[in-house]
């Protein structure tokens, strides 16, 4: 597993892949639509199985010695791995005084605030478990899966930016920038990430299941 | 036919020793000289107009096997049943003495495969290659893969897409011998070579299964490959395995004679050729008619069997 991660960090992942998960660093933007995050997140994936398909990795993977499921597990993850990171830079926010900033601007959509990382850990969860078994039917055809995977997630962003606008009193939070009210944030966090696990998981299984029948 | 005391040594003396060393090593407790290190039973794979149909064939130590056919043929769907990259429809496969299914991993570690023409990862260095791949094997071994870069003056900082098809196939060979597979299975690792670079990997090949005792499995168009190092033979057409066995007995078969002669001796046409000089004939050598067979002459003819 160890060397088939490796193997994708060093032959397959487009150098795209290390620009998009910087853009990250958006989040440190104050007061801005972070939900364009999660669009470049996704796209790592296009560019992934793309870059895949184009440097014949099939060819060379099936003479390794690593099985099928072994290899959507190795891909799916350093995919999981690159979502963590793009979500981790909100960490900085409050060293570098951004919330400070965003409060005095206002909100626009979603705040950066650990309801948005929880959030974003499912909505990259679901992408995840769309995505990863429609591409494994045939890892040579990237396009449309990736444009049916797209449009949960174009829903999920726009529900993600629309929510701090809804008249619930639960969603107001959403759109305080900062980490206020941490108990809940920590909450919302978790959940997030244990859904981002399970639908990850399930898409693994479900990919395994599908490339296991692909002919080359 | 080669003969192994007449085999060009493609490696110093030292080399080899410690390679078969290694190899010895490495050989496993699992397998013996009897055991076949690749056997396929009644491999069978359907597709919309082709079928690939009830193919048996076994692989020993020590032994190079040409695999020929036409294009089309099931050449390469047969040898990507084998890898484990297309699914047969039923047959079985075996590896050492083991079924494929279930010991995918064990197989794999003493196998090397090259069956995409070497043309992957075209942006990425030679040395980023080597590095990633030693991590998959067991029994990978640096001091060969360096020898073997040397002797194909393999650079490691270039780039694929900037070595020639000759050295692309050099590289896979390298990898596949630098972890001591004793079986290796090449898809057409001769086609674009110039003829000196041809003739540099078939010597390894035959290096690899005179003195390693590897098992070598490979495709061709190229009959003077076969001529040059093949023990066995497999010939495939339209998906069916219509000749097998060792290369000189399977040569022995067959005898080229002139039409009008076969017709007035009455021997069965195996085959038509149209030439300058009029049609010749593919006839059973038991006709008495005609002269042997080269491979090149039961490969041109054969395919027109119908015809006859």
């Amino acid at each position: 597993m160890k060397a088939l991660i490796m193997k994708e960090f060093r032959l397959v992942v487009h150098p795209a892949t290390y620009m998009l998960a910087l853009l990250g660093v958006l989040v440190l933007i104050p007061s801005w639509m972070y939900g364009a995050i999660f669009i470049y997140g996704i796209l790592v994936a296009f560019f992934n199985g793309m870059n895949a398909r184009e440097t014949h990795d099939l060819a060379y993977s099936f003479a390794l010695p690593a099985s099928r499921r072994a290899m959507v597990r190795a891909r799916v993850a350093v995919m999981a791995l690159i979502e963590a990171f793009m979500l981790a830079f909100i960490a900085l926010r409050e060293p570098l005084g951004i919330n400070g900033i965003a409060v005095e601007q206002g909100p626009v959509g979603c705040a950066a605030n650990l309801y948005l990382v929880g959030l974003g850990f499912a909505l990259f969860g679901l992408f995840n478990a769309v995505f990863y078994p429609l591409y494994y039917r045939n890892p040579l055809k990237v396009g449309a899966p990736f444009a049916l995977a797209c449009i949960p997630a174009a829903l999920a962003i726009a529900l993600l930016e629309a929510l701090p606008y809804l008249p619930w009193e639960f969603c107001a939070p959403l759109g305080v920038p900062g980490f206020h009210d941490l108990g809940a944030q920590l909450t919302v966090l978790g959940i997030g990430v244990t859904l981002f696990a399970f639908a990850t998981l399930w898409g693994i299984r479900r990919a395994s299941h599908a490339f296991a029948t692909f002919d080359a | 036919m080669s003969d192994p005391t007449t085999t060009k040594t493609c490696l110093p003396s030292k080399a080899v020793a410690e390679t078969a060393q290694s190899k010895a090593a490495v050989q496993s407790n699992a397998t013996t000289e009897a055991t076949p290190l690749l056997e396929v039973r009644h491999l069978t794979k359907h597709y919309p107009g082709f079928t690939l149909d009830d193919i048996t064939f076994a692989i020993a130590p020590g032994r190079i096997t040409g695999f020929i056919g036409r294009n089309g043929a099931g050449k390469s769907t047969t040898l990507k049943c084998v890898e484990g990259a297309v699914h047969p429809d039923s047959g079985t496969i075996a590896y050492f003495g083991r079924p494929f299914a279930g010991n995918e991993h064990f197989a794999k570690q003493r196998t090397g495969f090259e069956l995409g023409g070497a043309d992957f990862y075209r942006t990425r260095r030679v040395a980023t290659i080597a590095d990633v791949t030693r991590r998959f094997y067991d029994h990978w071994d640096e001091t060969v893969f360096a020898r073997y870069c040397q002797l194909f003056q393999l650079d490691g900082c270039k780039r694929i897409m900037d070595l020639s098809q000759g050295m692309r196939v050099k590289l896979t060979v390298a990898l596949a011998l630098s972890h001591h597979a004793q079986l290796l299975i090449l898809d057409e690792p001769t086609s674009g070579l110039d003829p000196a670079s041809r003739e540099e990997v078939l010597d390894i090949l035959m290096d690899a299964a005179h003195r390693e005792n590897a098992g070598v499995l490979f495709s061709t168009h190229i009959t003077s490959d076969l001529d040059k190092c093949a023990d066995d033979i497999l010939y495939l057409r339209d998906g069916k395995l219509v000749g097998s066995g060792p290369l000189a007995a399977f040569k022995a078969r067959y005898a080229v004679a002139p039409l009008p002669e076969a017709r007035a001796a009455d021997a069965p046409v195996l085959g038509l050729r149209r030439t300058a000089a009029g049609d010749s004939a593919l006839v059973p050598s038991d006709a008495g008619i005609g002269h042997p067979a080269t491979l090149e002459d039961i490969m041109t003819h054969l395919p027109k069997e119908d015809v006859a």
